[in-house]
């Protein structure tokens, strides 16, 4: 077999230079009606995707002799270079598209008798080199990192999720908070309801420089092209809760905070609850009114309650102490555990831990809407700055909106163990544990086990 | 209000709840300058001094006040205590709400309330729930008065009403 794949090398390259013409043309002329057939990632600007070439080869894994006889009678594949850990590449005897036909034929043959690890075709990737990032110019990393900063993949999976769905406008995620900008271009489409629980007003936007809400609820559904929320299709519900005191606090009134829980789920019809505060002692008014949210909402089936871990680096706030919420953590472009001391060099806060922490979920520099004027975290409309366990919130709440717009008959505690189950383990034991929960969210992986349960 | 040092608690989760008086805060009522009859200058100055809170109550340092004006805001209840619990601030308002749905509670609730209407008023009642308040109209009382209602009825919930003021998340880098 060495053999032959030393004889086939110059061909194998004269073959590559050959595709990598014809992908270079190809390349050009993909466009976003094709992405649906080849799907990867797209590029904001142009539409154009990464492009995944198919081949006349084929790659197999642990492969006996008795397969490649069997593959080389039915389909005249030729074995014509062996890899490490028992990978081969074979070869269709045909050229051109004729060949390409026959190993996609072979490889699904030989996958469906099951006598190898792995069968599939041989793709030829090209893709546009990473560049520096830029706000606005392209996806934001949270949804799709290509890995400049960071790993590539270190992400929610944005891209392949929303080959599922981009949410549903029939469910609604309440954003509880300072107030969100709901006259914000970006946001005010999705706006279905709001309240005002601190000054009785009749809207929810928020007072002087409180930007925070503004912020998580872009996270959810801001409807920009570029700065897009991971469920831009779903609806918003405001409800301002807290006010800032222009000295670096928030003043609650742990009543009408319980009410605002309460009219989320009951008045608004919130599917989706998502709580990007917290701090000091726990109070049963809104324990209890967390827990009519989930157990009496959504007719009963339970609205899904999210809440931020908090960012001092300490054990987790109270309301992310609950049982029965998702409480949320935050990872960086690393995929690492937000800490003072992370590869991200925000050296001045840390994800919060503990036995209640349920995931992480990328939580810092996120791109996201912006309250309008110059009093936000930017001067322009949009913050690609924003931090902490308060944006990976709005980030698990999209995905259990999303889960519920191709799901609406699963439970509340069905939605938390699909989200749970399927987050990619971030710990080195690949299990749970009070760091980064059971892992960083996985979107996709998400929506995939919502459609097969 | 100042002398008061009697051990401070809430009940939550059927936990005790330590609270930690603040000795440098006091919470005072928004309407506290009027009502006492101090001249405009004094009104600006207290004014000036306070932070707002929510509920109609500021936050004052208590050196602000004096202890002549403290005494004379304190006995006509427009100074609420400040607690400091968990890293927070909790300011305690005149209101106790209550929640019961099991039958035998409820009744022996009410029994309850009557042999303690001198000192609370139901002001607002739904099915399973109701607010109550002090008639003395001190935020202390009520915090007493929930935690009387918790070991000796031991409702679903009776909780007096809190301002809570917590450090706003520090979310973007530093510049």
């Amino acid at each position: 077999m060495a053999a032959a794949a030393a004889a086939s090398v110059p061909a194998i390259v004269d073959s590559f230079n050959a595709q990598s013409k014809r992908m270079e043309s190809r390349f050009q002329s993909l466009h976003e009606s094709e992405l649906r057939l080849m799907p990867t990632r797209t590029e904001a600007d142009t539409g154009l995707v990464t492009a995944m070439v198919p081949t006349e080869t084929v790659i197999l894994e642990e492969v006996a002799r008795t397969e490649l006889a069997w593959l080389k009678s039915e389909f005249g594949m030729e074995v014509v270079a062996e890899g490490r850990e028992g990978k081969v590449l074979l070869r269709a005897p045909e050229s051109g598209e004729a060949a390409i036909e026959t190993a996609f034929e072979a490889a699904r043959a030989c996958f469906e008798r099951g006598n190898v690890a792995a069968a599939h075709p041989n793709f030829l990737r090209l893709m546009r080199r990473p560049q520096a990032s830029s706000a606005g110019t392209e996806t934001p990393w949270h949804l799709d990192n290509p890995g400049n900063p960071g790993v590539f993949g270190a992400d929610v999976h944005a891209l392949a999720a929303w080959t599922i769905t981009k949410g549903d406008s029939s469910i609604r995620v309440a954003i509880l908070d300072e107030g969100v900008d709901t006259e914000h271009s970006r946001l005010k489409p999705a706006v279905v309801a709001e309240r005002d629980f601190v000054d009785g007003n009749d809207h929810a936007r928020p007072d002087g420089d409180d930007a925070h809400g503004t912020a998580c609820a872009g996270i959810v559904c801001s409807r920009d092209s570029k700065v897009s929320g991971l469920a831009p299709n779903v609806s918003l519900v405001a409800a301002r809760i807290a006010k800032g005191d222009g000295n670096g606090f928030w003043i609650f009134d742990d009543f009408e905070t319980a009410d605002a829980i309460d009219w989320c789920w009951e008045d608004a019809g919130a599917d989706v609850l998502s709580n990007s505060w917290g701090g000091g002692p726990e109070v049963d008014a809104i324990t209890r009114a967390f827990e009519r949210a989930r157990t009496q909402g959504r007719d009963g089936k339970g609205a899904v309650v999210v809440v931020a871990a908090g960012n001092s680096e300490s054990p987790v706030f109270y309301p992310g102490t609950l049982s029965g919420v998702l409480t949320v953590g935050a990872s960086n472009q690393w995929d690492e555990r937000k800490t003072k001391t992370s590869q991200d060099g925000e050296g001045w806060w840390g994800s919060n831990h503990g036995s209640s922490l349920d995931l992480v979920a990328p939580g810092v520099r996120i791109a996201t809407t912006d309250i309008r004027g110059s009093h936000g975290y930017s001067s322009t409309m949009f913050t690609d700055t924003f931090n902490g366990t308060s944006s990976a919130t709005p980030m698990v709440a999209a995905c259990a909106a999303l889960i519920l717009s191709i799901r609406p008959d699963l439970t509340e505690g069905e939605v938390r163990d699909v989200i749970t189950s399927t987050a990619d383990p971030l710990a080195p034991s690949g299990k749970r544990n009070n760091f980064v929960g059971h892992g960083r969210l996985n979107c996709y992986a998400a929506l995939r086990a919502a459609r097969r349960r | 209000m100042a002398g008061k040092q009697t051990e401070n608690y809430y009940y939550a989760n059927g936990r005790r709840v330590p609270l930690v008086r603040s000795r440098e805060l006091v919470a005072i009522e928004d309407r506290a300058p009027e009502a006492c009859g101090l001249d405009d200058t004094e009104c600006a100055r207290l004014k000036s001094a306070s932070r707002p809170l929510r509920g109609g109550v500021s936050l004052i340092e208590r050196e602000k006040l004096g202890d002549q004006l403290e005494q004379q805001l304190d006995s006509r209840q427009l100074l609420h205590p400040v607690f400091e619990a968990e890293g927070a601030l909790l300011v305690p308002l005149p209101e106790i709400r209550i929640e019961e749905s099991r039958p035998e509670q409820c009744e022996q609730l009410e029994v309850w309330l009557k042999e303690h209407a001198a000192a609370a008023k139901v002001v607002k009642r739904r099915p399973g729930r109701m607010v109550l308040e002090p008639t003395s109209g001190d935020a202390e009382a009520a915090l007493d008065l929930a935690n009387k209602v918790h070991e000796q009825v031991d409702p679903e919930m009776a909780q007096t009403r809190f301002i809570r003021v917590v450090p706003s998340p520090d979310t973007t880098p530093k510049r």
